[in-house]
């Protein structure tokens, strides 16, 4: 037979049936009580739930039959849901539609079949209720048709219902996964709160306790350590300035609006480095760049945050050696698009500090004037594009920074996420 | 009592120079004995603890002063290390931290600090609780051994 024509809604149509999550689940006795139902108002020796599948039929319920699916090519229900109206065939052997039928030719050798279809809410005829029988016959009685009629109606009423539910349960599904990410964002916040307030007492603790050093040197008449206290204030001022800049930098990193577009690597490694010029040329670092992947797709804010923190984090961390060297690489990376890294001869880090150096106000060693930003902004802009920031070592051996970054439009998620814990 | 024969020894683990530096001043004008020594993150206090190079000759401390938030080793991993230490084990540790938080007090006492304090920012009762702190663990603490 020739197989019957898709219905114009079919992607809609398969998409509702695989959402009701029922194919190939097992059999259930409200769809067995229907087919029985059916089988015994037609007095026919066979009754299908049969749902219509990309490529074949299978029945959520069958009497009479022993096969559980068959090609959807070989199936009559194929045709049945094309229309809103049964489908009676009173002897598929003279059909022309049905005469060279598989199913018709051998077993189970088909005469009689009328299917009603199983049409949901949406419009989406998912499968047929049908009954079908060996013998030809030569009349179907209205009254049979509307009876078999009502129990598609219940068959009906149960696929929508398992739709519904499993509508339900994506929309729980998507609302957890938002809600965990609020978590997350939650968590982070708080941790930055924290952080931000230790990092901010810190110098009150320090200044008022200097500031009180002087007064009571000025009143006494002392004036041998006056300096050292106003200069220690003067710093720990200078300290609270950075910090308040760095929590405020943080935060916006999730907050404006950005434009991504296209952007040439090379131009921004140069201007990012240009502006260490002097710092590069007092610590006598050879910088190196060797780009496989020119292009980067971001905003041009974050990029040069991002190539600036991790060069300002090389050259406070991984340029101490005798003749320190920085290579700036990019290599195509299979997954986001384009890897940057930069890789020192410095010391290296210890394998368990890895990762806790990408969280916010983390250091791993004292002093080198950085406040443990840097790392973080590097990783939440990463994550803004979908790629991630890590770092490779092995102590003694120097440091290698990674950034995956896209190399072309890519849809953003817009919710911010640093997972560092 | 055994600050009559000599002053007491205290280690303190402090990244922040200034803080150090104030809590040193503070201690050293209060009324008692004392002794101090500086490091700046949690390696260095366990390397000085063991007496690794460069702590060869250093004495044990009685006291342990230290603050949470250190590069390197925190207060908190520093002191899950000297509580599982035998060796270490029973010396007193004070937490000084500008930290009230009650994950960072439940996580202390819970690695078994002795005593939990948070700087003052008020100049008056940071200087008087360094000043206490002194007295409390050189002239009324009896120590283990």
């Amino acid at each position: 037979m020739p197989a019957a024509p898709l219905p114009t809604n079919e992607s809609q149509r398969l998409l509702a049936l695989l959402n009701c999550r029922i194919l190939d689940s097992e059999p259930e006795r409200s769809f067995d009580q229907i087919t029985a139902f059916a089988a015994r108002l037609a007095a026919a020796p066979i009754a299908l739930i049969s749902l219509v599948d990309e490529s074949r039929q299978w029945f959520k319920s069958r009497v009479g039959l022993g096969a559980t699916q068959t090609h959807r090519d070989d199936a009559f229900c194929a045709y049945t849901i094309l229309s809103d109206e049964p489908l009676v065939i009173l002897d598929a052997s003279t059909d022309p539609r049905t005469r060279d039928n598989p199913l018709v030719l051998g077993g189970p050798k088909i005469r009689f079949y009328a299917g009603i279809p199983l049409r949901l809410s949406g419009g989406e005829a998912v499968g047929t209720l049908c009954v079908i029988d060996t013998a030809p016959r030569e009349v179907v009685p209205d009254q049979l048709l509307s009876d078999i009629e009502m129990l598609a109606a219940q068959a009906v009423a149960l696929l929508q219902l398992r739709l519904e539910t499993s509508r339900a349960d994506a929309a729980n599904e998507a609302l957890q996964g938002a809600l965990s990410k609020i978590e997350v964002k939650n968590d982070e916040l708080t941790r930055l709160v924290y952080t931000a307030s230790h990092d901010l007492k810190s110098p009150i603790v320090t200044i008022t306790g200097y500031m009180n050093y002087m007064l009571q040197d000025l009143r006494a008449g002392r004036d041998e350590e006056l300096e050292v206290y106003a200069n220690r204030v003067l710093c720990a001022a200078d300290r609270m300035q950075k910090n308040i800049d760095d929590v405020l930098q943080v935060s916006r990193v999730g907050l404006a609006k950005f434009e991504p577009e296209m952007l040439d690597l090379r131009s921004m490694i140069g201007e990012v480095v240009g502006r260490h010029q002097g710092r590069i040329e007092n610590q006598h670092v050879t910088i190196e760049i060797a780009l496989e992947a020119p292009d980067v797709w971001c905003d041009r804010g974050h990029l040069t945050q991002t190539l600036d923190n991790l060069i300002v984090n090389a050259l406070n961390y991984g340029c101490t050696g005798d003749a320190p060297k920085l290579t700036i690489r990019s290599e195509i990376d299979a997954k986001v698009g384009v890897c940057i890294a930069v890789d020192d001869n410095g010391v290296g880090i210890e394998a368990r500090h890895l990762n806790r150096i990408f969280s916010l106000f983390e250091r791993v060693s004292s002093g080198n004037g950085g406040t443990g930003v840097g790392l973080a902004i590097v990783r939440r802009v990463a994550e803004y594009y979908g790629g991630n920031a890590w770092a490779e070592s092995e102590p003694g051996h120097g440091s290698s920074f990674r950034v995956t970054l896209p190399s072309g439009p890519t849809e953003l998620e817009g919710v911010l996420v640093t997972g560092d814990s | 009592m055994h600050t009559a024969d000599r002053p007491v020894r205290f280690l303190l683990a402090e990244d922040d120079a200034d803080h150090a530096d104030l809590v040193m001043r503070a201690m050293r004008k209060s009324d008692v004995s004392n002794e101090f020594a500086h490091v700046r993150d949690g390696e260095e206090a366990l390397a000085y603890l063991r007496r690794q190079p460069p702590h060869e000759n250093v004495s044990r401390p009685d006291v342990i002063v230290l603050d949470l938030k250190m590069p390197r080793m925190d207060g908190h991993e520093l002191l899950e290390v000297i509580k599982v230490d035998p060796d270490l084990a029973m010396i007193p540790v004070v937490v000084l931290t500008t930290s009230k938080s009650e994950a960072d007090r439940a996580r202390a006492y819970g690695s078994h600090a002795n005593s939990y304090l948070v700087k003052p920012l008020d100049f008056q009762r940071f200087h008087e609780m360094i000043s206490q702190l002194g007295v409390y663990w050189s002239v009324w603490n009896e120590p283990p051994v």
